[in-house]
């Protein structure tokens, strides 16, 4: 697999190369923003996100390493983590109920459904499959769904037992046995 | 929190998977957070974490990216070094790059004038011939103004640049005045501006990058590529 050039890229920003921050920014900004525009749903908000991430990509590239995987893997890594601490900072995550639905969208609820037949397509379309694939086919499918809908759009258990109707514990207990399944397949 | 679920063979293994999947709840989240910045155990099984998961970030749709994010990224990363004694006035950080552009002029100037403007130079008896050395904060752009007293043209040079569209941007020359406030002397086009004014020395110029057929507003639009002033050699 290629990363056509990222890792040496942000290699080079860990060295302060802003030359090379702005070709990097060219080359995975888009991805980024796809990122951002899932998990926080809100247009306003992913232009200030964008930012932030990539303010913190500049501070942090230094961290990167190589031997532990590619730059837009560790890119994504820190968009997701921003992403979650915005989405965690929002009052609703804090016990408070949104009066609308949120502005950009199907109910989240809707968008778990389609999220797995979705990311299994471009998996497999993108060459991506093979074993995440496999170990995401031996789980319950509603759990395999839960666990990349969790994933890619940052639902925490709350939004999830709230969503499904079921209990709290109930959704923790599934995905932390679903989380320990893929762990021994993926390792296997 | 873990110790009310069946039991797991590694709990901190399990709290590094729900930490990458975002499932915590806030308090938890930021606690793990604060463990995978410090421990290094524990970020070790964060970093296995996200490797496993990686894959799905396929499914992730790219996105149209905010026109505006890269400038204000850089404005954030990387501020005017001079910030005029503390001012923050519109001349304050118009100015930011002016101290470099003094130091750097008398060398450009030097070098004009035992090049181009060696002594059979055909100078207008009775014109001085102004410089201005324009330049950017981190040398990404420098520009050489060169103006004949009186003269309606001015001519911009540039020596070092980035690469930019012509065909959907152009290069803004501004004049700022004594308040701080820019005013367009025109486009730069053929390595010239053609001026409705006469200049004087001391005058400060700014170029910025703007939309073809420059900014829309009476003031830059785009980013400040280079200030500096115009000086009798």
């Amino acid at each position: 697999m290629t990363d056509d050039g990222q890792t040496a890229l942000l290699l080079r920003v860990a060295g302060g190369d802003r030359a090379a921050f702005r070709d990097l920014y060219a080359q995975t900004a888009p991805k980024l923003a796809g990122v951002l525009t899932r998990m926080l749903r809100d247009k306003a908000e992913v232009e200030d996100a964008v930012q932030d991430v990539y303010v913190r990509v500049w501070q942090r590239a230094a961290k990167f390493d190589p031997e532990r995987g590619q730059a837009l893997g560790w890119m994504i890594a820190v968009a997701r983590n921003h992403a979650l601490d915005r989405l965690r900072a929002r009052p609703e995550a804090r016990g408070f109920r949104r009066a609308e639905a949120l502005p950009d969208g199907p109910d989240p609820v809707d968008g778990l459904a389609d999220a797995a037949p979705g990311a299994e397509a471009l998996l497999v379309a993108q060459g991506e499959a093979g074993r995440v694939t496999d170990c995401f086919a031996e789980l319950d499918p509603d759990r395999a769904r839960m666990v990349q809908g969790a994933y890619l759009q940052g639902l925490s258990y709350q939004d999830l037992a709230d969503r499904h109707a079921v209990p709290l514990n109930t959704v923790r207990t599934w995905l932390r046995r679903s989380l320990q399944r893929l762990r021994e397949c993926l390792d296997r | 929190m873990t110790d009310l679920d069946p039991p797991f063979p590694d709990d901190d293994d399990l709290l590094a998977a729900e930490y990458v999947l975002g499932t915590l709840d806030p308090d938890a989240w930021r606690a793990a957070r604060g463990r995978a910045e410090t421990d290094g155990a524990f970020a070790a099984r964060v970093r296995d974490w996200e490797g496993r998961l990686a894959p799905l970030n396929a499914a992730y749709p790219e996105a149209p990216v905010p026109p505006a994010a890269l400038a204000g990224i850089e404005a954030r990363l990387f501020p005017a070094p001079y910030r005029g004694a503390g001012r923050r006035s519109p001349l304050g950080i118009w100015l930011a790059g002016l101290g470099a552009a003094v130091l750097t002029a008398v060398a450009v100037i030097a070098l004009l004038f035992t090049t181009t403007f060696a002594p059979d130079s055909p100078t207008v008896p009775g014109r001085f011939l102004l410089t201005g050395d324009l330049v950017s904060d981190e040398g990404r752009w420098g520009f050489v103004a060169t103006y004949f007293e009186g003269a309606e043209i001015i001519q911009i040079g540039t020596y070092l640049g980035e690469d930019y569209d012509p065909g959907s941007q152009d290069l803004q020359l501004w004049a700022l005045g004594d308040d701080g406030t820019p005013r367009s002397l025109g486009l730069i086009r053929d390595q010239q501006v053609a001026l409705a004014e006469i200049l004087v020395p001391g005058l400060v110029l700014a170029i910025s990058l703007e939309p073809l057929g420059g900014s829309p507003q009476p003031v830059p639009t785009g980013p400040v590529l280079a200030v500096g002033a115009l000086t009798t050699g």
